[in-house]
């Protein structure tokens, strides 16, 4: 498991492309707390609204591509690379599961500072975007699984593309259309027994597509 | 000092908390005599009585409209078995909403009460007059327009600024040896800014503030007026007795919107950027430089939260402005702070002790903690909406300046001044500085006025009485940081 998880940090925090899409991602984060600087234009502060949505859909999107392979990070191994492996199923995909769950808390440490700041703008403490970003990060890790996933199931590189933005424009936008009770647990004022649940909801459909990529490991290692 | 005062007051409302304090008594009157003039400042007479020693807070709930308000807090300490009173002056802006009073001690409440004006206490106009004898307020009432309120000398407040409510304060009688000092400065005070006494004909002096008073109806002294009267006379009209316009109304003006410090913004966010990637760099090339990824994350996020504080403070109550008056060797300080809030949330302000103090605009709460030293405000504020923040303090004041009648010369007691004009009569003179003591004032100096000068600007839309002023006396105008002093001179 941990071979695996190594192998692929490695791969995304040591090599020049993974270095400059979290230079890329860090960059990103600066100009939305610029952005988020302008006075708010009513009474909800917007802002802070944005900067969450952008923040969830940001590091989903993050996730499931750098996953997937939607951003080739050379050394990164997908599972059919795996599956040719000695390591069993179980562990190759558990050790994908920690090497996502500490991607997608590096990528939401790394969003703590400039949310932060918004969140002080707004006389909020720095706790209020803490807990934001907890919110925000099981659903990383949850689709940095499905990408791990669909990069197994999904052999066609044009397919797996279609899927993986089919899979996070549909989950995303199906949030969105959600409105308030999703959007809302990812606020920084949100309250905290509708942040838990969400935290909770996402961890337990993290697992399981992560229970999936076991089960894909051994579908592939079984052959056609 | 409150002795004697009354413990059944109108209207009183008793309610008692278990614990340390469980027969601790709270008891409130609001207004003069429970009677209000929405829209001005009132008198709060609070009477604590406590068997056992109690510190804590008096607080004080007021509305003003709709889902805002205004909290009043004061420290208190009680020795055991004592009654003690204390006087606040507060906004009545709603009289529709009961003012809430409690004191709070160890975190919770410890009794609480309501007092609700009946409407029928609700006027136009009020006239205090006070006569221990009971005689009644003779002709001055007015029904619909004016209500005459008896009171003693007992119920008389200890801050000028209490007494704006008034139209008038008429004195049958006054034995001066039931008024405490304060109660004597706040009334010459308000007279000398602008009040007007309604003396009783029959009225014989009893102290130093009696002969003062008989005095001023002579030789008018300041800015209000000291008159004659006689009870069987109706009101003497507004020619003679003309009240002070102190309305605290909501006036709207143009607030800009505030400027947030963007490129400071922007250095604060590129120095982040920076740190965070050296951070990263660091975790490709050392085997142990991912320890350092926390630290740095934990620095960035303490100095943006700080550069954040820096930030809304620049755009925070920015534009603060005051007009101090000095009459007499009192001074009465307008202040105004207003802003159009950019992010809503909480702001703060520190304010002079002693201040009585307003919130105006989109606000939801706002808390004035009222200490000796200073007057700390706390705001919950609505993001885009204008705040004001008002607050008016009365103080002796040391300076003092005489113009000699002929103009030739100024004499400035008590302190200096920076930047200044004399303005009389339509014209005005300027000076770079005044010292203590006597200035010749060049004839050839001497320019017409000029109105659009900022203290002149602010004085009109702060200093209620602004026109007596620049009409009738010669007048100091000087610059004093972000406010203007105005010494209203003698003449000799």
């Amino acid at each position: 498991m941990m071979a695996v998880a190594r192998g692929d940090l490695r791969a995304r925090l040591t090599t020049a492309k993974g270095v400059g899409v979290l230079a890329v991602w860090l960059a990103a984060l600066q100009l939305l707390a610029l952005f988020g600087t302008a006075p708010d234009g009513s009474a909800d502060q917007p802002a802070l609204g944005v900067a969450s949505w952008v923040l969830l859909a940001a590091v989903s999107l993050l996730c499931v591509a750098v996953t997937s392979g939607e951003v080739a990070i050379p050394g990164e191994k997908g599972l059919p690379d795996l599956a040719t492996a000695f390591f069993p199923a179980r562990d190759i995909a558990w050790g994908k599961a920690l090497a996502g769950f500490l991607y997608s808390l590096l990528l939401c440490l790394l969003a703590l500072p400039p949310l932060a700041f918004l969140a002080g703008l707004r006389a909020l403490p720095w706790t209020a975007a803490a807990a934001q970003v907890t919110a925000v990060l099981p659903v990383g890790w949850a689709f940095a699984g499905v990408g791990t996933w669909l990069g197994g199931v999904v052999e066609n590189d044009l397919l797996r593309s279609l899927a993986v933005w089919a899979v996070v424009g549909g989950v995303l936008g199906a949030l969105f259309l959600w409105g308030d009770p999703s959007l809302q647990a990812v606020h920084p004022s949100a309250p905290g027994l509708i942040r838990f649940f969400w935290v909770g909801g996402w961890t337990v459909v993290g697992a399981g597509v992560f229970w999936l990529c076991a089960r894909q490991v051994e579908r592939l290692r079984r052959g056609p | 000092m409150l002795g004697g005062a009354p413990l059944l007051l109108l209207p009183v409302v008793f309610l008692c908390a278990p614990g340390y304090a469980a027969s601790a008594e709270l008891q409130a009157r609001v207004g003069w005599e429970g009677w209000v003039r929405p829209g001005f400042w009132h008198p709060v007479l609070v009477l604590l009585r406590s068997p056992a020693p109690l510190e804590g807070w008096v607080v004080v709930e007021v509305s003003a409209g709709p889902g805002s308000l205004l909290r009043y807090r004061r420290a208190v300490h009680l020795p055991g078995n004592s009654l003690r009173g204390f006087w606040m002056t507060l906004p009545i802006l709603d009289p529709r909403s009961p003012v809430g009073i409690s004191l709070e001690a160890d975190g919770r409440t410890v009794v609480r009460t309501a007092v609700r004006v009946p409407h029928q206490r609700m006027v136009q106009g009020l006239v205090a007059v006070v006569d221990r004898e009971g005689r009644g307020p003779g002709l001055l009432a007015d029904p619909g327009r004016r209500t005459a309120v008896v009171v003693e000398e007992r119920d008389l407040p200890e801050d000028p600024l209490a007494y704006t409510s008034l139209d008038a304060l008429a004195i049958r009688t006054l034995e001066e040896r039931d008024l405490n000092q304060r109660q004597r400065d706040a009334l010459r005070a308000w007279v000398l800014h602008g009040g007007r006494v309604l003396l009783d004909r029959a009225f014989r002096p009893s102290g130093p503030l009696g002969i003062w008073l008989r005095t001023a109806v002579r030789s008018p002294v300041g800015l209000g007026g000291v008159h004659l009267w006689d009870p069987a006379d109706p009101w003497p009209g507004e020619g003679k007795v003309r009240p002070l316009r102190r309305f605290l109304e909501w006036t709207p003006e143009k607030v800009a919107r505030p400027r947030p410090p963007f490129g400071l913004v922007a250095w604060g966010l590129v120095g982040t950027w920076l740190a965070l990637f050296l951070a990263l760099r660091a975790v490709a090339r050392h085997p142990w430089g991912w320890v350092g990824l926390p630290v740095a994350v934990g620095i960035a996020t303490a100095g943006l939260t700080l550069l954040a504080a820096e930030v809304r403070r620049q755009v925070t109550l920015p534009d603060r402005r005051w007009v101090t008056v000095v009459v007499g060797g009192v001074s009465w300080t307008y202040g105004v702070a207003s802003h159009r809030s950019a992010y809503g949330g909480s702001a703060s302000a520190v304010l002079p002790p002693r201040s009585s103090v307003l919130f105006q605009g989109a606000f939801r709460e706002a808390e004035v903690w009222e200490g000796a030293e200073e007057i700390r405000v706390r705001v919950h504020q609505q993001p885009t909406q204008p705040l004001f923040l008002r607050w008016e303090r009365v103080s002796e004041e040391g300076l003092s300046a005489e113009v000699d009648r002929q103009g030739r010369w100024l004499e400035l007691r008590g302190g200096h001044l920076g930047r200044s004009w004399l303005v009389w009569n339509g014209r005005e003179i300027g000076f770079s500085g005044l010292r203590e003591g006597r200035t010749p004032l060049d004839p050839a100096a001497w320019r017409p006025l000029e109105g659009t000068r900022p203290g002149i600007q602010e004085g009109r839309r702060m200093v209620p009485a602004w026109d007596a002023i620049m009409s009738s006396y010669p007048v100091l105008l000087g610059e004093s940081g972000s406010g203007w002093v105005v010494l209203v001179a003698g003449l000799r």
